[in-house]
């Protein structure tokens, strides 16, 4: 039954978005047509062009027509980026880049959240001051600026990884993963600043409570009580917060994928909205937001195995 | 802790030290470009990145030659009747497709006729004057209803590029041309591939075996790749990154006129900018040096009109017409009536950085003789249905591209021109332009585009700022660029010295 009506709550979310992601677009303005002609552009080849991508079409009946392909599983072509590739098809192809950046990009911001909000928590003085302070800068860096930095140093002048682009994984995949430790650095690093300050204020939060008293009075050396007994416990705000942070950092991936030029579904759907490639953004907009929805049911489903006290 | 620190650390040294540069083999090219193309169907691209590097895939009749001349291609040799109603192309013999077959007379008909259908593509109107097109053997004959001058030059262009008709449907994104080189593959957003086509007409071409083309969006990321030497050429460097490759040993920059027509547009039917002498005030008020300096780093030329001294003889040089003159601008104000100037609205096209710079340093310019402009950055759809199609603007800067005919350029300043955003009209000058269409004579054709840049400059249309620098940056050892004055890029002569 939990089920059900999380799926159903999915869809009618997957549903609204679409709708609003379509209105949306007609609403900003900007005609495909003309972006296609540019300043070569006659009322005649405008009204060609716009025949040939169905947008002479009224909103609602091009809105239906996109809906009923998407029930067939067709989801259109696309108009003015790449014109003849499938959506699905760019779309399928930006995933391998987007999905592991996005999910080593929480993973490594999570590490460091923990390792350094625990450090956080439990010293006193100095090095709490410095972790605070850190998590300060790192959560004020705007991505491009960072990972322009990061370029600078590690390719240009160390020349350790690749200044930009992604290979294919199955032809080069050493290759495809060093593209990628640039972008998960900036992309964590202001994640691991915000999950940081969460692990710390969470566990000095539990180490208040009694129970952390018993442990440390029954004697149990103090990582034990920290790691086993306080973060144990911390963790399910831990993972909201996680959460909230993925869907952020998906966010994030549209400045980043432009940055470093890797083919993600950010690009693709920046790309798209620049060109109004209406089918495209429909798309790559649907391909994100059930990214986002089924992170989202990922997280829910680990409450239960995180908090035996919390039942669906 | 301080030891699972130590040991991150360690490891992700380890897995870097898998070091990045890759050796490439001496007959490959990797070229940065920053968007993907629109589509490889010559009837459906429009956009001028795509035909830059369907120049290497596809080829028409005749092509474009870097000095601007026309030279043969799929037409071995060519002739036009005296009364320039009749066109013969004698197809140059055993020419294959990248499909493996041979080219006959009936692919061009058949490209031909659809391009000029305009049901069905939209850039049929330059191809309008054709009445009929017939083959006699090896030779195609086209035969128009009035003499067309700029015909050969728009058979250069990429929508004239002749493709085998049953590889209709697959064309947008697996072109099949006659060109040196054969597209392999194309990942979007990410790269695309080109491999020599063994069975090129030419044997001395291409040069490389392969040439890769990374699409890098951002200008920083590309010279970064370049500086680093996993990009070998960036063929056209905006100029403010200039100054982090120049004095660097490892790299060259060849700079050439990149044929664009950079300007000030003015809405000359829109108060007070319908006077002409607040259009001629504007003109003097401008300088143009200043712009060249500012916004392009000193690369660029100045010009007077609407066309780039690039077009060689065509060009006619009013750089003169009107002298940087600030008194004598505002004197012109005060004669039309505004002693104190007058506010208006700049819009300035977001990803254009070299004409936002320059709108900045106009406004500046303008300011000083009491013309204070409200700068409103707009994204390029909303440039392109605003300012240009709806010519709902007071003024804005924006570039023309090259085209090898003059006519195609200055086509735009008819009065009827749907393309004549800036609402520009003068009786004489339409008399003019279709009089140069019709005339066959080079001499009295070449006397009739002087005289209509002149117009242009009298009338105080716009204000033509400058041709900008197109500045190709490549590693030291990459030989064989070559600059032409329309949107093209060769890769077929480029090689890497060993």
């Amino acid at each position: 039954m939990y089920w059900l009506k999380k799926l159903a709550a999915m869809l009618v979310t997957l549903g609204l978005v679409t709708m609003a992601t379509f209105f949306a677009l007609y609403l900003i303005p900007g005609d495909p047509a003309a972006l296609i002609l540019g300043t070569e552009a006659d009322p005649e080849a405008l009204q060609l062009v716009r025949a040939q991508l169905g947008l002479d079409q009224p909103t609602a009946v091009q809105f239906v027509a996109w809906l009923r392909g998407l029930l067939r599983g067709d989801l259109g072509n696309s108009i003015t980026f790449s014109r003849g590739y499938s959506v699905a098809q760019l779309v399928l192809g930006a995933l391998p880049v987007t999905i592991p950046l996005a999910l080593l990009s929480v993973g490594v911001a999570l590490l460091i959240g923990v390792l350094f909000g625990t450090v956080a928590a439990t010293e006193r003085g100095g090095k709490s001051f410095i972790v605070q302070y850190l998590s300060q800068i790192s959560l004020s860096l705007p991505a491009f600026w960072l990972g322009i930095l990061l370029i600078q140093f590690f390719a240009i002048r160390r020349g350790w990884l690749p200044p930009s682009g992604m290979p294919a994984w199955s032809t080069d995949p050493q290759g495809a993963a060093l593209s990628l430790v640039l972008p998960i650095i900036t992309l964590a690093l202001p994640r691991a600043a915000v999950l940081t300050r969460t692990v710390r204020s969470a566990l000095l939060d539990t180490i208040r409570e009694d129970y952390i008293r018993t442990a440390r009075s029954k004697g149990l050396p103090e990582k034990v009580v920290v790691y086993q007994h306080a973060l144990r416990n911390a963790l399910v705000s831990i993972s909201t917060v996680t959460g909230i942070q993925l869907i952020q950092l998906l966010a994030g991936t549209i400045v980043v994928e432009q940055v470093f030029s890797l083919p993600g579904l950010g690009r693709l759907m920046l790309s798209a909205v620049l060109l109004r490639d209406l089918p495209l953004v429909q798309g790559a907009v649907f391909a994100g937001a059930l990214l986002i929805l089924l992170a989202n049911l990922l997280f829910d489903s680990l409450y239960p195995l995180l908090d035996p006290r919390v039942h669906v | 802790m301080r030891r699972t620190l130590a040991f991150g650390l360690i490891l992700a040294i380890v897995l870097m030290g898998g070091c990045t540069s890759k050796a490439r083999p001496n007959d490959s090219l990797v070229v940065a470009i920053p968007t993907d193309p629109d589509s490889f169907h010559p009837h459906q691209s429009i956009a001028a990145a795509t035909s830059e590097i369907a120049f290497n895939i596809y080829e028409g009749l005749v092509k474009a030659a870097p000095d601007g001349s026309m030279i043969p291609a799929l037409a071995s040799e060519w002739k036009i009747e005296e009364d320039g109603l009749l066109y013969s192309f004698v197809l140059r013999e055993g020419v294959k497709f990248h499909n493996g077959r041979e080219l006959t007379p009936e692919d061009v008909i058949y490209c031909l006729n659809r391009l000029r259908d305009p049901e069905v593509v939209a850039k049929a109107r330059d191809y309008s004057h054709i009445k009929s097109i017939t083959s006699e053997g090896n030779t195609v004959i086209i035969r128009l209803d009035q003499p067309d001058a700029a015909l050969l030059a728009a058979l250069t262009e990429f929508g004239a590029a002749i493709y085998p008709k049953e590889a209709e449907d697959q064309l947008s994104t697996k072109p099949v041309g006659t060109g040196p080189f054969v597209l392999t593959s194309w990942q979007p957003n990410s790269k695309l591939v080109l491999e020599r086509f063994a069975d090129y007409w030419n044997k001395e071409l291409p040069k490389l075996n392969q040439v890769t083309l990374q699409i890098i969006p951002e200008a920083a990321t590309a010279v970064s790749n370049l500086l680093t030497g996993h990009v070998d050429l960036i063929p056209r460097l905006e100029a403010e990154y200039l100054q982090q490759v120049e004095g660097n040993a490892k790299l060259k920059i060849i700079d050439s006129p990149m044929a664009l027509v950079q300007l000030l547009a003015i809405n000359n039917a829109r108060a007070p900018f319908d006077d002409l002498r607040v259009r001629q005030a504007i003109n003097y008020a401008i300088n143009r040096e200043q712009i060249i300096q500012g916004a392009a780093w000193g690369k660029g030329q100045p010009i007077g009109s609407n066309l780039s001294p690039a077009m060689g003889t065509w060009y006619q040089d009013l750089t003169g017409y009107y002298e940087y003159d600030p008194a004598k601008a505002k004197q012109l104000l005060a004669q039309a009536g505004y002693p104190d100037g007058f506010s208006a609205t700049l819009y300035l096209p977001a990803p254009y950085p070299l004409h936002r710079s320059a709108g900045e340093i106009c406004a500046d310019q303008l300011a000083a003789v009491g013309i204070n402009l409200d700068i409103q950055v707009i994204e390029w759809a909303t440039w392109l249905e605003k300012v240009y199609s709806n010519r709902d603007f007071e003024l804005t800067v924006i570039g023309f591209d090259g085209r090898l005919d003059p006519h195609t350029v200055l086509g735009r300043y008819q009065s009827t021109s749907s393309r004549n955003f800036a609402n520009f009209n003068d009786q004489e000058y339409d008399q003019l332009l279709m009089q140069g269409l019709r005339e066959t004579n080079p001499e009295a054709r070449k006397a009739i585009y002087h005289r209509l840049q002149t117009i242009l400059a009298e009338k105080a249309s716009n204000v033509y700022i400058m041709d900008p620098s197109q500045l190709a940056v490549m590693q030291k050892n990459v030989t064989g660029w070559q600059n032409y004055p329309v949107y093209v890029l060769d890769l077929a002569p480029l090689q890497r010295a060993k």
